[in-house]
């Protein structure tokens, strides 16, 4: 879940209505154009999820100091380095509203691990948004998944450049695939955090535990729904959609989103 | 959903790593897939709560360790993220040994962020660091780049991005876990992970928690105090704080905690591995405080494990005030130092004995020897499984069985391999605790080559195939298989069953080595030339510059079997030890105890000497312990090579792979036959009588009932079925009445040791060997003994007597050139007899007996290996000692005949000595040790003893500097030069003879 901002989140979600446009390959595709007001609201999302980052005294930040570690001397000042990824992240927020409306997820109990971006570089495989299903109580702590019980993986991605619909299609395809840049490493380290916050929501170690039969043959369709979202600047959007026919086939279960966001380019300068 | 097969997942892994190790790597997407099947088991394993030492059966196991060593292509981060989840998954079960090494791989990862994320390797180093032992260095590296304490930091990425900040939180939890100054620092960063969604912090942390939680529950500080209160008291607080461990074992705990350090008799019966000499240790200093005054034995089976013994033991009694001293390992009936005895003693049983008979009689140095043990107040006995071995198993029991009534207070710590039935020795040592199993701490993978040339691996149910390979013959098929071990694998360690074989197959994997044995040589660091040359020059001192022995070590290569002298045997363990040799092709030499990091073992054949003719269960399990020692590999690998022998078939699968729930150990003793029928048999018989003999000269067998008694007390009896104990009986009341017969002791209430019986039990000497003794003994009572009497050399006539006189007993005869030529099979034990119980004197005349004269009286004038293989003749069998022509063979063949001479010769000058009574006494100390060295005088024996410098050193420094001591010492002070060109001594001597020197200048 995220710490912040659920509330305008939802706000966001309910805005969202996304047309469906084709089926290709077994892949769901959808586009949401997205208005001015909606990317307004996106701006608000984003302040109030990083707002009280910036609010609080962080303990453990807060104890680096007292131990001794200067975080000034060791990185310097912030916003002095590579922080300009603000709309990566609104990009993101973005898409977590589109999959909560269409998709199913949950605001209070989806987790989004790259916001604020972070963990990973742009090179890397990372995946946006989990939401997870689990029955809880379960039929025992090795009872397998059962009808209802789900898990829900999103990755966005987003690009301002003209020509590039095809490499942003491209990276999505790749940043969803196990083959290329969905490790099941990676994926089992994400399900830890989830299982870890299903614990600290009260559910039962055990049946949290069972999280990790999402991993087995991942992407199973039975229990995993894939989306990807791609968000682009409305002049990208006719480019975006030709590339859908482009997409792999895949056994079903999957969904390719186009989010159109207005002004993508400046929307950075909005955000502190 | 179709549940994973889990099982053939790990099975596969497995296969991939013995490709792998054989040069033949599986796909990394292959072996990704295999690996990626068991995540779901890992990550769920991982997120386990708590602290449960050894409670992970053996697949949790295994699913961790094929996880963690899998050879697979993919980022840093993912392959952070796996080892750090093995390591939470294994500091929950105490798993130290294999975290060590997997540690070694997290800090190979860590190079991976070297530039993009700094502070997230100095975080995965530092932590891989402090898994490995570490913490000082790690605390020093991480308080220097987190700049604490310092105006500048180095190595900063330049840059403040969310990640850095977590990074440098990840960097600073570990440098707080280790520096201990905020013990809720890393949970909250724990916290932090997951409030923030940071997985790969996350992952960190918990298995950092994990670890910091695993080691304090078994660091000795919190657990010896918490089983032994004598830990909390001053004098054993700080040595809890100095040891070298920070985490003991599950298996060592499990021990101290069931009282392995109180005052209790107890039986700890450890894997390979896990820590016996630590766990020693502690029960000796916890008991040396706790009685102070008293003294400690610890009895190590075997010269190498007691000089490795009290190597390992020094620097822990040091600190803990205490002082320790090899006592020697051959049997030597001399007093012991008056007023030197350290606190603790090092010794072989047969060192042990020795002061028991001593103590028990008249002689010099009998109240020491009483006294000395009247102070014991612990007895460890290392490896006492060997008690159900053939041989010297019936004189274990029948010694520990004496001294436990000559001392009934002596509380004794029994040391066992696990795998070999601790039961049975709790229960005969009265232990009532049993220690629940343990694991080892490193596992071995077990294959069986097949003749049809299938690979395949020992399985929990039908063994599997791991790839093929064609079959010639065993010693080529060896080579090869040697040959294609990866670097990552070596050093290899092949157990061949005769010297022969071991040479040949050193030869073959030379042939095949001989390019990458260059560039391997080439590749050395300088110091580490500078080692394997000086080693490599040794060797060549003792066997010749030609002997194919030093072109091998050059090459990383070598035998070891008994015809190689201890001297060179110790440079080739000394370079495996620091991992200057490659290859070792060894007899059962290296089998027992030996702490070598040998990563695999190789069996080329099956067909053992001894126990029916091939590799029985009990030697296969010692083996296989040498693969994969804790901290040189996650897992060694065993291949044995089958047979297709009639009498081999299925030895392996029915039998040395074998599941049973448990072995079951049996004694010897019921076994030893009254009426032998081989030379071995009345070897045994033999020792079993002078055993006997040797209780009767001790107050503690004044008992009515006294076969029953005795009998009562040993393993055999104790832990033996209805027929099995009236064996028992049989046999000692046999023995007692022939000792009465023959004059050893005497009819009375109850039997007693006659005059006759009290000077042959101190010589330890079978009883026919003690008559024969006597009798060349005074024959040279007023001749050549006479005049032993003030000399510090010996000459070419004394040396010829010296030899004549120890040939006289059956002990040292059986080793003789004469007897081995002469008394082949059914004739042998005929031949002992006559000459052991009839006078029969028909060698004397005979050229093989002169043979052995020549060949001992040059030994004892310091003739080399090499010159004393001219000495013999050509025997007309090339397979036979002393056969062909063959350089080399011959110089093995001359060490193999000398070393089997030399332990049982010295043993019998001392029962000369005993026997000629207060002539006896007038007889130079220094005679007993020449015979072991070959050695002629009095300087050459104090220079080996107290520089260990080699024979040739000693020979050519006593030539120059004169046969005394005292000699040596003034030369060294002052007359001569150790770096005299005239010398011509080695490196390694050279430097001896310096510290011999500056030590002699010290004590001026």
């Amino acid at each position: 879940m995220l710490p912040h901002g659920t509330g305008k989140l939802s706000a966001l979600a309910a805005r969202c209505s996304a047309t469906v446009l084709a089926s290709v390959n077994g892949w769901g595709v959808d586009v949401w154009d997205m208005t001015p007001s909606d990317v307004d609201l996106a701006v608000d999302v984003y302040n109030e999820v990083l707002a009280a980052d910036k609010t609080t005294t962080d303990p453990v930040i807060a104890k680096l100091g007292s131990q001794g570690v200067d975080l000034l001397k060791l990185l310097g000042a912030p916003g002095t380095g590579l922080e300009l990824v603000t709309r990566a992240d609104i990009a993101e927020c973005a898409a977590a509203a589109s999959v909560i409306a269409e998709d199913g997820y949950i605001t209070t109990s989806m987790f989004m691990p790259n916001i604020p971006k972070m963990a990973r570089r742009k090179s890397d495989s990372g995946i946006d948004v989990f939401d997870v299903k689990l029955a809880s109580p379960a039929a025992g702590p090795d009872a397998p998944l059962a009808a209802g019980e789900r898990l829900g993986v999103a990755s966005v991605k987003h690009t301002l450049t003209v020509g590039a619909a095809g490499r942003l299609r491209l990276d999505i395809q790749h940043s969803m695939s196990p083959k290329v840049e969905l490790s099941q490493t990676y994926l089992a380290a994400q399900l830890r955090v989830v299982e870890g916050r299903l614990r600290n929501g009260g559910m039962p170690a055990a049946d949290a535990g069972r999280v990790f039969f999402f991993l087995p043959n991942f992407p199973d369709e039975t229990w995993v729904a894939m989306c990807g979202v791609a968000v682009v600047d409305p002049s990208l959007r006719a480019d975006m959609v030709d590339q859908m026919k482009n997409l792999p086939k895949v056994g079903g279960g999957h969904k390719f989103r186009i989010v159109t966001f207005p002004d993508l380019a400046n929307v950075h300068a909005r955000c502190p | 959903m179709t549940a994973p097969d889990f099982a053939a997942a790990r099975r596969e892994l497995r296969r991939a790593r013995v490709s792998a190790a054989l040069g033949a790597p599986l796909d990394s997407s292959v072996v990704r897939g295999y690996r990626d099947r068991l995540l779901q088991l890992l990550a769920r394993d991982s997120v386990a709560d708590g602290l449960l030492f050894d409670e992970m059966d053996d697949d949790q196991v295994e699913t961790v360790i094929s996880i963690a060593v899998a050879a697979v292509v993919e980022s840093g981060q993912d392959a952070a993220a796996v080892l750090l989840m093995c390591v939470k998954v294994l500091s929950a079960d105490g798993q130290f040994a294999r975290m060590t090494l997997l540690a070694e791989r997290l800090a190979g990862v860590s190079g991976d962020f070297t530039v993009e994320r700094p502070y997230w390797q100095l975080a995965l180093a530092g932590f891989a660091d402090a898994i490995r032992g570490r913490r000082r260095k790690a605390l020093g590296d991480l308080n220097e780049r987190l700049g604490i304490g310092r105006d500048t930091v180095p190595g900063g990425p330049g840059v403040r991005t969310p990640q850095q900040v977590e990074d440098v939180v990840a960097a600073a939890a570990v440098r707080s876990v280790l520096a201990g100054d905020d013990p809720d620092f890393v949970t909250q960063v724990r916290d932090r992970a997951l409030s923030r969604g940071d997985a790969s912090l996350l992952v960190f942390a918990d298995a950092l928690i994990a670890w910091a939680n695993a080691v304090g529950a078994a660091g000795p500080a919190k657990v010896l105090p918490a089983a032994d209160g004598v830990f909390t008291t001053e004098p054993l607080a700080k040595y809890v704080a100095g040891l070298r461990v920070q985490a003991l074992f599950p298996a060592q705990i499990h021990a101290v905690q069931a009282g392995a350090t109180s005052d209790e008799t107890r039986m700890v019966a450890l894997p390979t591995s896990s820590g016996k000499t630590l766990l020693a240790e502690m029960r000796i200093v916890a008991t040396l405080v706790r009685h102070p005054g008293s003294r400690a034995i610890y009895v190590a089976p075997y010269r190498l494990l007691a000089r490795q013994v009290e190597r390992e033991l020094r620097p822990g009694l040091r600190r803990a005030g205490f002082d320790i001293r090899d006592l020697g390992s051959g049997y030597d009936p001399s007093a012991l130092p008056a007023g030197e005895t350290a606190d603790v003693i090092v010794c072989t049983p047969e060192r042990l004995d020795a002061l028991m008979r001593l103590a028990a009689s008249s002689a010099t140095g009998r109240q020491e020897s009483a006294d000395f043990l009247d102070s014991a107040s612990v007895l460890v006995f290392d490896e006492l499984h060997l008690i159900g071995r053939d041989g010297r198993g019936p004189r274990f029991e029948l010694i520990l069985a004496r001294l436990r009534m000559r001392n009934p207070n002596l509380r004794v710590l029994g040391l066992a391999a696990a795998t070999h039935g601790s039961q049975e020795l709790s229960e005969w040592l009265g232990d009532a605790v049993r220690l629940p199993k343990s694991r080892r701490p490193t596992g071995t993978l077990e294959l069986l080559w097949e003749t049809g040339g299938t690979i395949k691996q020992r399985t929990s149910k039908n063994p599997s195939t791991v790839m093929d390979l064609p079959r010639k013959t065993a010693i080529d098929d060896a080579a090869a298989l040697m040959l294609r071990f990866f670097e990552d694998y070596l050093p290899v360690l092949a157990i061949c069953t005769t010297r022969t074989r071991a040479e040949s197959l050193a030869k073959k994997v030379l042939t095949g080595h001989a390019i990458k044995g260059r560039t391997w040589r080439e590749g050395l660091a300088e110091d580490e030339r500078r080692m394997l040359a000086n080693a490599i020059e040794e060797v060549k001192a003792l066997m010749g510059a030609d002997h194919p022995l030093a072109q091998m070590m050059a090459n990383g290569i070598a035998f070891h079997h008994a015809g190689v002298p201890t001297h060179a045997l110790e440079q080739i363990e000394y370079l495996a030890r620091i991992g200057l040799m490659r290859f070792v092709c060894a007899t059962t030499t290296v089998a027992e105890g030996a702490d070598l990091p040998f990563k695999v073992v190789v069996i080329p054949h099956l067909d053992f000497p001894g126990t029916g003719g091939r590799l029985s269960r009990d030697l296969y399990l010692n083996i296989i312990g040498r693969a994969g020692r804790a901290n040189v590999a996650v897992e060694g690998m065993v291949f044995v090579l089958d047979s297709d022998a009639r009498t081999l078939q299925g030895t392996v699968k029915n039998q040395l792979w074998q599941t049973s729930a448990r072995d079951v150990l049996r004694g010897k003793l019921n076994n030893v036959p009254v009426t032998p029928r081989t030379v071995d048999d009345w070897n045994e018989f033999a020792g079993a009588e002078s055993q006997l003999l040797a209780w009767l000269a001790d107050p503690s067998s004044y008992l009515e009932n006294q076969a029953e008694e005795l009998s009562q007390r040993t393993f055999s009896y104790s832990e033996g079925n209805r027929t099995e104990k009236a064996q028992v009986i049989y046999l000692v009341e046999g023995i007692l009445k022939r000792l009465e017969a023959e004059g050893y002791a005497i009819a009375g209430s109850p039997l007693k040791v006659t005059k006759k019986g009290v000077v042959a039990q101190l010589t330890g000497l079978s009883l026919p060997g003690v008559v024969r003794l006597n009798a060349a003994v005074e024959r040279g009572r007023d001749g050549w003994l006479a005049g032993l009497s003030g000399r510090v050399a010996l000459d070419e006539e004394v040396a010829s007597q010296i030899a004549r006189l120890v040939f006289e007993t059956p002990e040292v005869l059986q080793h003789s050139l004469w007897f081995r030529r002469n008394a082949k099979a059914a004739a042998a034990l005929p031949t002992l007899y006559r000459f052991a119980y009839e006078g029969d004197a028909t060698h004397v005349a005979s050229a093989d007996y002169e043979l052995d004269i020549q060949l001992v009286t040059n030994w004892l004038m310091g003739a080399s290996y090499s010159t004393l293989a001219g000495l013999a003749d050509v025997a007309p069998s090339a397979q036979s000692l002393f056969g062909g022509k063959d350089g080399p063979k011959r110089v093995s063949d001359a060490t193999e005949y000398i070393g089997k001479l030399t332990y049982p010769a010295s043993w019998v000058w001392s029962g000369g000595q005993i026997v000629a009574g207060d002539l006896g006494e007038s007889f130079p100390a220094f005679i007993r040790s020449s015979i072991e060295y070959g050695v002629p005088t009095e300087s050459c024996v104090h220079l080996i003893e107290r520089a260990r410098v080699t024979r040739a050193a000693a020979l050519a420094l006593s030539q120059i500097a004169g046969p005394t001591w005292d000699n040596v010492a003034t030369w060294l002070l002052g007359d001569g030069h150790v770096d005299d060109a005239g010398l011509d001594l080695t490196t390694a001597d050279t430097e001896r003879l310096r510290a011999l020197r500056d030590e002699l200048e010290a004590e001026d």
